[in-house]
């Protein structure tokens, strides 16, 4: 039986729309809406969604970032388990040690007028891990973890590329010795053949140090790339959660169908008759009723407009959140390559 | 191969440099490629491969300080196109001047552009029914009525629901997605003869892309134009170009038909692109190849091949000190390197 690290359950953030000069709330945006996963000691889950489906406001609450609304976070450390929303903000950054984020952006997440040994070595003088000589020596040998060189510790954040800071913002990461990492759209800013420097380095890192990874992106092919099991959002809810292997050859929501159909293959005798959606993302201040899929679901049928399906098991290990699910035989992956 | 008659622009050898206090950008570096009537090119690379400022060269929209210092861009025109009888006029763009009469009769009339992210290149205080005016006033002569009238058929054409309504709305009322539609309109609101399409999925989510790119190939085969479609994204140009040109440091590295490209690479470089992307056919959690090194400094001018220092089959003494010209490979089939030239072959 694995064992889980971190276990989510039914975590809530709603967002107020404040308008006005009263600043009355004129509407909530649910952007996490009662989701719950586990995530297993050592794997990695993908989070994939569009953009505002409420996946990254998901890393962000885990480690607090953001306030979460209701719900529980568990995270086991050692011997127990914490609830991270019920520490006060020392435990939590007690607790931070444990968990790190790796960001988006690496030309707006690292501060320019710090230089490297700062950016890697504050987390270290933070929490009081190491200081002098011991420090440096630390930010050395976390600098030769990531692939960049020793001597660039005294240098700014503006001399390196996309790819190098990224690795500076792993190494910043790592520096606390973490269990657990948050990975924001870590390569979705980065070139194509940096990208796959900085995917390697992270599955390295997981290898050597036996990470544990929420992999948050919205590219379909890395996060098939990377991930052991993938969980799909749509407007705040989990529609669905499989193995990756599986969900890809098996979809059992229409949304994630309509997913792996967009995805562009690079490939030209890739097959195309794919599933072109239509019309948009529901308005998460405003959604649909019943499943929020219904308006653009080419299945959808009476019930669909009317009650919210639960997200539930159908078949070990495979959630899925579709009234007819059982009923549909939704194409995989296999349908759109070629021999 | 392609008959003369199918060439709509042809680049020769074009050169455009920036002239920086730090130093000089080659931006594009000798570069040649053609684009064909009614077919969609690609263009691939990484960022600062340049990429757009190709795009722009051509549409003579190069900003300040840069400047095409070379080479030719030949638009072939027809002229008096009554079914059977037509008349190829050949001007070269590139030795305009910027300001000149002919290039902004050309410029958004017979080749139009759209961008990558609509909400900067729309104006915010012209409702999205004004911008598509201006563009058919100017070059069509249309009374405002009328003009109005066309940008309403645009708008429908594109997929914007209710475009009676939408005509008056301004684009941050709408969606990502909708204001990529709304530019498409604008674009091609003056029927032009080449689209030039800058990275215009990339800012869009996976299932928009999907409605973007299928309403670019619709509109393409009702209206007939050629796309220059400018991406980083190998998937994107699997699915939409006939043709492909592979970028490096401003230059072109390798120039073929789609399925070439994609199933007989020849450049090092393009090779090693392939293999470094995750792909959805691949199985999870294997290793990818990445390309070591990065893309270098724009400042420093690489001497011999741009990609020799990250290429793993490069020669000594001669990728590093001589600069490959295309060679053909096959007719339609063009690489620029060394392991290509006579006597090598691979």
């Amino acid at each position: 039986m694995t064992e889980y690290l971190v276990e989510i359950r039914n975590l809530k953030k709603y967002f107020p729309i404040v308008r006005g000069t009263f600043r009355t709330v004129k509407g909530i945006v649910k952007a996490v809406d009662g989701v719950s996963f586990n995530i297993s000691k050592g794997e990695t889950l993908g989070l994939v969604g569009e953009s505002g489906c409420g996946k990254t406001t998901t890393g962000n609450c885990i480690l607090r970032i953001v306030e979460p609304d209701d719900g529980e976070v568990l995270f086991h450390e050692d011997d127990h388990v914490v609830d991270i929303r019920s520490l006060d903000r020392s435990q939590l950054r007690t607790s931070w040690r444990n968990m790190q984020m790796i960001f988006q952006d690496p030309y707006s997440s690292l501060n320019p007028r710090m230089t490297l040994k700062q950016i890697v070595g504050e987390p270290l003088v933070e929490h009081k891990i190491s200081k002098g000589k011991e420090l440096d020596e630390q930010v050395a040998h976390l600098l030769e973890i990531v692939g960049l060189r020793p001597e660039y510790m005294s240098r700014y954040p503006h001399a390196f590329s996309g790819g190098q800071r990224q690795r500076i913002g792993i190494a910043r990461s790592l520096a606390v010795n973490p269990k657990f990492i948050v990975c924001d759209e870590p390569v979705s800013a980065l070139d194509v053949s940096v990208q796959a420097q900085i995917l390697n380095l992270l599955q390295d890192l997981q290898g050597q140090f036996g990470l544990t990874y929420l992999f948050v992106a919205h590219n379909l092919s890395v996060v098939k790339h990377i991930s052991n099991r993938v969980a799909v959002m749509y407007v705040g809810k989990l529609v669905e959660l499989a193995e990756t292997e599986e969900i890809f050859a098996n979809p059992r929501h229409p949304y994630t169908e309509a997913l792996i159909s967009a995805v562009p293959k690079p490939d030209p005798l890739a097959v195309k008759n794919r599933i072109v959606l239509t019309g948009e993302v529901a308005n998460p201040s405003n959604p649909p009723s019943g499943c929020y899929f219904n308006p653009r679901c080419k299945y959808a049928q009476k019930v669909c407009t009317e009650e919210m399906p639960v997200l539930r098991e159908v078949s070990p290990g495979h959630l899925a959140a579709c009234h007819f699910t059982d009923q549909l035989s939704l194409a995989g992956l296999d349908t759109y390559l070629h021999g | 191969m392609n008959e003369s008659s199918d060439l709509l622009i042809e680049v020769k050898n074009l050169k455009t440099y920036f002239y920086l206090p730090q130093g000089i950008v080659r931006s594009v570096d000798d570069a040649s490629f053609n684009i064909y009537r009614g077919k969609t090119l690609g263009v691939v690379g990484e960022s600062g491969c340049g990429k757009s400022v190709t795009a722009q060269s051509i549409l003579r929209i190069v900003p300040s300080p840069g400047k095409i210092i070379g080479g030719e861009i030949l638009y072939h025109k027809l002229v008096n196109q009554d079914g059977t009888n037509y008349q190829e006029e050949v001007t070269d763009l590139a030795k305009m001047d910027w300001q000149d009469k002919r290039i902004r009769a050309i410029r958004g009339a017979e080749i139009a552009m759209i961008f990558q992210e609509p909400m900067t290149s729309l104006s915010v205080i012209h409702t999205i029914g004004n911008q598509i005016e201006e563009g058919i006033a100017l070059h069509q002569n249309l009374k405002p009525r009328e003009a109005r009238k066309r940008a309403i058929e645009m708008l429908a054409r594109v997929g914007i629901a209710q475009p009676e309504k939408n005509v008056d709305e301004y684009p941050f009322r709408l969606s990502g997605g909708m204001r990529q539609r709304a530019m498409i309109a604008m674009a091609l609101a003056c029927h032009p003869q080449l689209l030039i399409a800058d990275e215009p999925t990339t800012a869009l989510d996976v299932t928009t892309e999907a409605q973007i790119l299928d309403l670019m190939r619709k509109l393409q085969q009702d209206l007939g134009m050629s796309i220059m479609f400018i991406t980083h994204d190998l998937g994107v140009v699997a699915e939409m170009a006939d043709d492909v040109v592979v970028m490096y440091l401003g230059r072109v590295v390798e120039s073929a038909a789609v399925v070439d490209l994609f199933h007989d690479p020849k450049h090092p470089y393009t090779q090693a692109l392939l293999h470094s992307i995750p792909k959805l056919s691949d199985k999870s959690g294997g290793r990818l190849e990445p390309i070591t090194g990065s893309v270098p400094d724009p400042y420093t001018q690489v001497p011999g091949c741009p990609f020799h220092p990250r290429c793993l089959k490069m020669i000594p003494d001669l990728c590093d000190v001589k600069v490959p010209g295309l060679i053909p490979v096959s007719p339609v089939h063009w690489v620029s390197c060394h392991l290509y030239s006579e006597g090598k072959s691979s």
